[in-house]
């Protein structure tokens, strides 16, 4: 495997709905858990297109404390016979979107294979700042910017991604903010940026025993 | 004899003394609230009641319970996001006490109910997008020693808020202006910030003497897009579309869109090879030769849905305040409109005054700025 310099290698090209299907949307509603809906769709202009309600109602229950996100996440690549499979991203260090939002940020989630059971929901996160408006942008965020969090919670000792052991890659709207939101996506590649020479963007602080990471 | 006396302890008696004790309980429990009580909802009056609490009982009986109850009034008051309010409702706390004082105690969780509670309120803080400081460290400190959890919690939102602060690309006022005119021009300023050399312009629709709805109308246009829309041929209209929905952190606006048609693509056939005509190159755009843009996609506002002419906020997202955007437009410098024909596709009609005027509000009508 080869990649060039400053090209983009698509993923997925939100250009016909073969694509957008691979992908899965789901929000708290779902479960029980919430009063938001969304859906991901082809747009009017031809292309992906994330969408639907946020709703930060909590539900009654006694049991649920905060609610409110909807999320899209690509389904499990396998090999043949059904196999699991995993993307292998080494050789690239950029992850590219080409997205038209809202003006909300969102979330990108990538989550690699653990061997051990409390490594499961461990996902690797980073934000999507959109402008809002007609205009396409396009995000460039190095794979050293992503942070560690397990649920959803930050961790301490942050680590670099596992890049050849990707297995999936998600998108989640969760901004505390009620209403509409749009997301219209054109593709998702990946890039080598040879100017890009961070390995982790993190800094890590030595301190007492017993406080960080316990 | 011992049987009687068996038969005194098994026999139940149904009207016990402890059952009339319950019955008696059974009155309305009302549980004083000192935040509902209070009349205005400021900031004054919630430290206020904070204030009242600590120094009502010299134990500060219930300052846990007390602690939760003023953390989800915080809305009511509008202090979510004061971090002076959060730095009172922890001094609510004893100093002192919950500091371990051995090994074992630090281990297992010296008064886990207060600690929990330090932890709920600081994350209500991270929510709220409220960043600490070493004033709340020195008190949490003092509280809680440096073995606590809340520490924990307080030392990680010191590492990670600051880096999030001001990541976003498109830098917002911390506080937003109130101003609907002010937060449409902050919202078009965002949407054509793709062009630097969008000018934003301010017209009141009374400059047109036909306008119905009198309100304000920011439009955005640059020079290329100018030129786009004097490229545009006379037959094919120009469309309106909208609205759409622009987000300033929990603010919506609603934004309106002029687009054109596409050049066509341009198809090169002759042979790249063949040097034996060579033409002289188009120039560029305004500034040399032709006053006509190459016929490629050169430009940012040619997107794949259409050539976007025109962006526009307008003070009631009323068509006929379209209409005085589209006159105003013609008036400034675009003197093709008043020949092209512009059609209205509003996915959702929005409140129009003149031509639904005796209908009930739908859903669909949709309200410029929500809250």
């Amino acid at each position: 495997m080869d990649s060039h310099k400053s090209e983009t290698d698509l993923l997925w090209c939100f250009n016909e709905p073969r694509v957008v299907e691979q992908f899965v949307a789901t929000c708290d509603s779902d479960h029980n858990e919430g009063y938001s809906s969304c859906g991901f769709g082809m747009s009017p202009a031809g292309r992906g297109l994330f969408h639907g309600y946020l709703d930060t109602r909590v539900p009654k229950d006694g049991r649920i404390k905060k609610a409110g996100y909807c999320a899209i996440r690509s389904q499990r690549i396998r090999k043949a016979f059904k196999r699991e499979s995993t993307f292998n991203w080494t050789i690239y260090n950029t992850l590219v979107l080409k997205v038209r939002g809202d003006g909300r940020s969102y979330l990108l989630n990538i989550s690699c294979e653990g061997y051990y059971d409390i490594t499961w929901n461990d996902i690797y996160h980073y934000v999507l700042y959109t402008r809002g408006g007609p205009y396409w942008q396009i995000a460039k965020i190095p794979f050293s910017k992503f942070i560690i969090g397990s649920k959803g919670r930050i961790q301490d000792k942050q680590t670099r991604m596992r890049l050849d052991k990707v297995t999936h890659f998600g998108i989640t709207c969760g901004d505390k903010i009620n209403g509409n939101f749009n997301l219209e996506l054109e593709y998702i590649g990946l890039e080598f940026d040879p100017t890009h020479d961070e390995e982790f963007a993190y800094e890590m602080y030595k301190t007492d025993r017993y406080i960080v990471g316990v | 004899m011992n049987v009687n006396l068996i038969r005194k302890i098994v026999r139940t008696r149904p009207t016990n003394i402890f059952f009339l004790r319950w019955n008696s309980s059974e009155k309305k429990i009302a549980t004083y609230d000192p935040f509902y009580a209070k009349p205005k909802k400021t900031k004054e009056t919630y430290l206020e009641v904070i204030t009242i609490f600590e120094n009502q009982d010299t134990r500060r009986r219930g300052h846990v319970e007390f602690i939760y109850a003023a953390l989800s009034r915080m809305k009511e008051f509008g202090v979510q996001k004061d971090l002076e309010v959060y730095k009172a409702l922890v001094d609510v706390l004893p100093k002192g006490k919950f500091i371990p004082t051995n090994i074992f105690q630090a281990e297992f969780m010296h008064y886990p109910k207060q600690q929990q509670c330090a932890v709920d309120l600081l994350e209500q803080m991270e929510d709220n997008g409220v960043i600490p400081d070493s004033e709340l460290e020195q008190m949490l400190l003092n509280i809680f020693g440096r073995r606590g959890i809340p520490l924990r919690k307080f030392w990680r939102m010191m590492y990670w808020m600051p880096k999030f602060k001001n990541l976003s690309p498109w830098h917002l006022p911390e506080q937003l202006p109130g101003d609907t005119l002010e937060l449409a021009r902050l919202a078009i300023q965002r949407i054509t910030s793709v062009d630097p050399n969008t000018k934003i312009n301010t017209w009141q629709t009374e400059e047109i003497e036909a306008s119905l709805d009198k309100t304000w109308i920011i439009s955005a246009q640059s020079i290329t897009q100018q030129i786009l829309l004097a490229e545009q041929p006379p037959t094919e209209p120009l469309v309106i579309k909208g609205p759409f929905d622009v987000y300033l952190r929990d603010h919506v606006v609603t934004y309106f869109l002029l687009l054109g048609k596409i050049r066509p693509d341009y198809k090169d056939e002759s042979d790249t090879d063949d040097v034996s005509d060579m033409p002289r190159p188009p120039g560029i755009p305004g500034v040399i030769g032709k006053v006509t843009l190459p016929q490629v996609k050169s430009t940012i506002h040619e997107q794949d849905d259409g050539t976007i002419v025109a962006v526009c906020a307008t003070g009631t997202s009323s068509r006929d305040s379209l209409l005085s955007w589209i006159r105003l437009l013609e008036k400034n410098n675009n003197p093709l409109l008043s020949s092209i024909p512009v059609i209205f596709t509003l996915v959702a009609p929005p409140s129009d005054v003149s031509l639904y005027e005796t209908q009930p509000a739908t859903q669909n009508d949709k309200i410029e700025f929500k809250e």
